[in-house]
């Protein structure tokens, strides 16, 4: 149980360490007048305090993006924890046993990606915060969230659950080093 | 110099107890040298060339292995593997290298060998003494002594005193080299067989006599191990009875070497220890007869193991007493072991070597390397640059290069286990959970036969494989051992070398003998 609860951490690290990086672009891509959307710009562009009043909206829109980056990450870490938890029961006495899980780890990603998913559309498409924000920065927030998100799941469970289980971790034996499972 | 350690296999029994010292020693149950010598008239006897071919096969990996460029396992090192740190070597060395002494290789009978050019009087002692014609005077010895111990004793004397006997010269040689270092002489015979029951004591009294002629004699201690009947034959069915061994002759003759052996001691204080093992109540059951020859090929049975464990405890005996500073060849009056119930369990063997820890620890290697580990070398993979523990151990040296060094590892490893095997199937009355069980190992279509009784096969699917390895040695309740092959697999992908200066493949076969340790308690370095 211990050592459940220290890769558990582990995995915990290496969400927190990728939430800073995704959480500090969406912060970046949603900060200044110019990274508004034009529809929101024009929006306020006969107020008198226009200007502040689109970097108010805007705030509001980076505070979902960055709520939505929260729980996509959270529940990242949840099923990565998951995974680690199930591959710490499971007894492994050869490499055909170690890739013994790839099926629930391919589960829970989807799992993860879905999850990621819904907190986006609940978070984000309802309402609306796409249309506040510039189509560029936009995409490229979605895009580090999901990347992010998929990637923390990934090095999370690759670098966090158990050395004889890594082969489950699709190329994880190859790409990612021992020295934390 | 490192003490001097002889172990002498009189007879086909005598060889077969040499054969499960061998395993032993294998295991790491030994000191660093041993000398093995087999003394029997029947060269071809089916008992000696298998003991001699362990013996060879044994010998060879440790060439191979020993001081390769490529491929090296470091036994000189403390911390090296203890399965082959003991150098088992041939008691001859030239002209080739051999175990084997006998008697008398020219002379076929002993009216050959003694009979001739005698005179009138010594020719009425000698008709006296032998039964003329085929029984006795006659008797062809190339096959052994056919249980005629008095037969075997003379014959066997005349050679001893021989002035070009290769034998003592050799022994000679050996016991005056050690200098003041200590001289460890380990004698097996069986009371009940030919040339074993006639060599035994006639050896020992010879070599004793030799001691006390050198200078270094206090350093020299002997012991002896007498096997008593702990198997009987199905009875020769047609004119051979007349000069072998049959199964209601065994225990009277034990009876008769027993009060002979009483008698010897009050006189002649020929060993400085004296090991007595047998079987009770019911003595194996070999379904054949075979009078001598390769014919003669016992399988191995579980008295041997059982007495063989008094040859690693006087070889380590030695040791211990000359690390506390004892005195070598002190007497230990009685050693006695018994099993306890029915079944036989690792407690029934004989107090002293840790033989679970050693022998469980030989026979996981031997299958997790034969059926497992090794296939691991070279398994191929679509993904680039996937590597198993074995290949990223084994560095740049490949399989190909390394063929000849894996082969005879694989040669040893095949003789341990139908060893194993052999003592598992043919004690399956008493090994109701076992210490070890190869069942799941069987060669699937195998006939048994009287010589033979079990085969392994040569693979298995993994999953099959890995719950035999599970299931491969028990602990004394019946269950397996705890430490699993996952808690083995988890140590050995982290490809860990093992302490030692191992090279190439090397590593990868030290780390795996460390993994498989069936010692719960191992962590990985």
């Amino acid at each position: 149980m211990g050592e459940t609860i220290v890769r558990i951490g582990k995995a915990l690290l290496i969400h927190l360490l990728i939430g800073a990086g995704v959480l500090a672009t969406i912060w970046f891509m949603a900060d200044t007048f110019g990274d508004a959307s034009l529809a929101l710009q024009n929006d306020y562009a006969e107020a008198a305090d226009g200007g502040a009043s689109v970097l108010n909206e805007l705030g509001d829109a980076r505070g979902q993006m960055l709520k939505w980056a929260i729980l996509a990450l959270s529940f990242s870490w949840l099923f990565s924890s998951l995974f680690v938890a199930l591959a710490q029961r499971r007894a492994a006495r050869g490499y055909s046993e170690g890739g013994s899980m790839f099926a629930a780890w391919i589960g829970l990603f989807i799992v993860t990606i879905l999850a990621a998913v819904a907190a986006w559309w609940r978070q984000v498409s309802l309402l609306d915060i796409g249309t506040l924000i510039a189509s560029n920065n936009y995409a490229i927030s979605l895009v580090t969230g999901f990347i992010g998100t998929a990637l923390a799941y990934y090095l999370a469970t690759g670098l966090a659950v158990r050395l004889p289980l890594k082969r489950s971790v699709p190329l994880a034996d190859v790409l990612l080093p021992n020295f934390w499972n | 110099m490192a003490e001097t350690n002889i172990l002498l296999g009189v007879g086909g029994t005598g060889a077969k107890v040499v054969e499960a010292a061998l395993v032993l020693l294998a295991a790491g149950l030994g000191p660093r040298v041993v000398h093995v010598g087999l003394v029997d008239q029947d060269s071809t006897n089916g008992n000696v060339t298998r003991t001699r071919k362990l013996l060879s096969d044994y010998g060879e990996f440790r060439r191979l292995w020993s001081d390769g460029e490529r491929n090296k396992i470091d036994w000189a090192s403390e911390a090296g593997p203890a399965f082959g740190k003991t150098a088992i070597l041939p008691l001859f060395e030239k002209p080739q290298p051999s175990p084997l002494w006998c008697p008398s290789l020219t002379k076929g009978s002993l009216k050959a060998i003694l009979g001739e050019n005698l005179t009138e009087d010594q020719r009425h002692l000698f008709n006296l003494l032998f039964m003329e014609g085929k029984e006795e005077q006659d008797l062809p010895l190339e096959q052994g002594y056919r249980g005629r111990a008095h037969v075997g004793s003379a014959a066997l004397v005349a050679s001893l005193l021989a002035e070009d006997c290769t034998l003592i010269a050799r022994l000679k040689e050996l016991m005056e080299n050690a200098g003041q270092q200590a001289v460890n002489i380990f004698i097996v015979g069986s009371a009940f067989g030919g040339t074993g029951a006639s060599g035994f004591p006639t050896f020992a009294r010879h070599l004793n006599n030799l001691r006390k002629t050198l200078q270094n004699r206090e350093q020299i201690a002997i012991a002896g191990l007498l096997m008593l009947p702990y198997f009987e034959f199905r009875n020769p069915e047609d004119e051979e009875t007349v000069s072998v061994v049959t199964s209601n002759e065994l225990l009277p003759k034990a009876q008769l070497a027993l009060e002979y052996y009483e008698n010897l001691f009050k006189h002649e204080e020929v060993f400085d220890r004296f090991f007595v093992a047998g079987w009770r109540p019911t003595l194996f059951k070999l379904d054949y007869h075979a009078a001598g020859s390769d014919k003669q090929t016992n399988p191995a049975l579980l008295p041997e193991l059982m007495a063989a464990t008094s040859v690693c405890e006087f070889f380590a005996r030695s040791e211990l007493e000359k690390n506390e500073g004892g005195e070598a060849g002190s007497k230990v009056p009685v050693m006695t072991a018994a099993r306890e119930g029915e079944s036989i369990k690792w407690r029934d063997l004989p107090p002293g070597p840790p033989v679970r820890k050693r022998v469980g620890q030989l026979l996981r290697f031997a299958v997790y390397w034969r059926y497992h580990a090794k296939a691991l070398l070279t398994e191929k993979s679509w993904v680039p640059g996937r590597r198993t523990w074995a290949q990223k151990l084994a560095g740049d040296v490949g399989i190909e290069e390394s063929e000849d060094q894996l082969n005879a590892l694989d040669r040893l490893l095949d003789d341990i286990l139908a060893w194993a095997a052999t003592i598992e199937k043919m004690g399956e009355r008493y090994w109701v959970n076992g210490p070890w069980s190869l069942e799941a190992l069987k060669a699937p279509g195998h006939v048994e036969t009287p010589t033979e009784p079990i085969a392994l096969g040569n693979s298995f699917p993994e999953q099959h494989l890995l719950d035999a390895f599970d299931r491969l040695v028990r602990i004394d309740t019946g269950d397996p051992e705890p430490r699993q092959g996952a808690a083995v697999h988890d140590h050995l992908v982290r490809a860990d070398p093992s302490p030692g200066e191992h090279r190439g493949i090397g590593r990868a076969i030290a780390a795996a003998f460390d993994a498989v340790t069936v010692d719960p308690s191992f962590q990985r370095s």
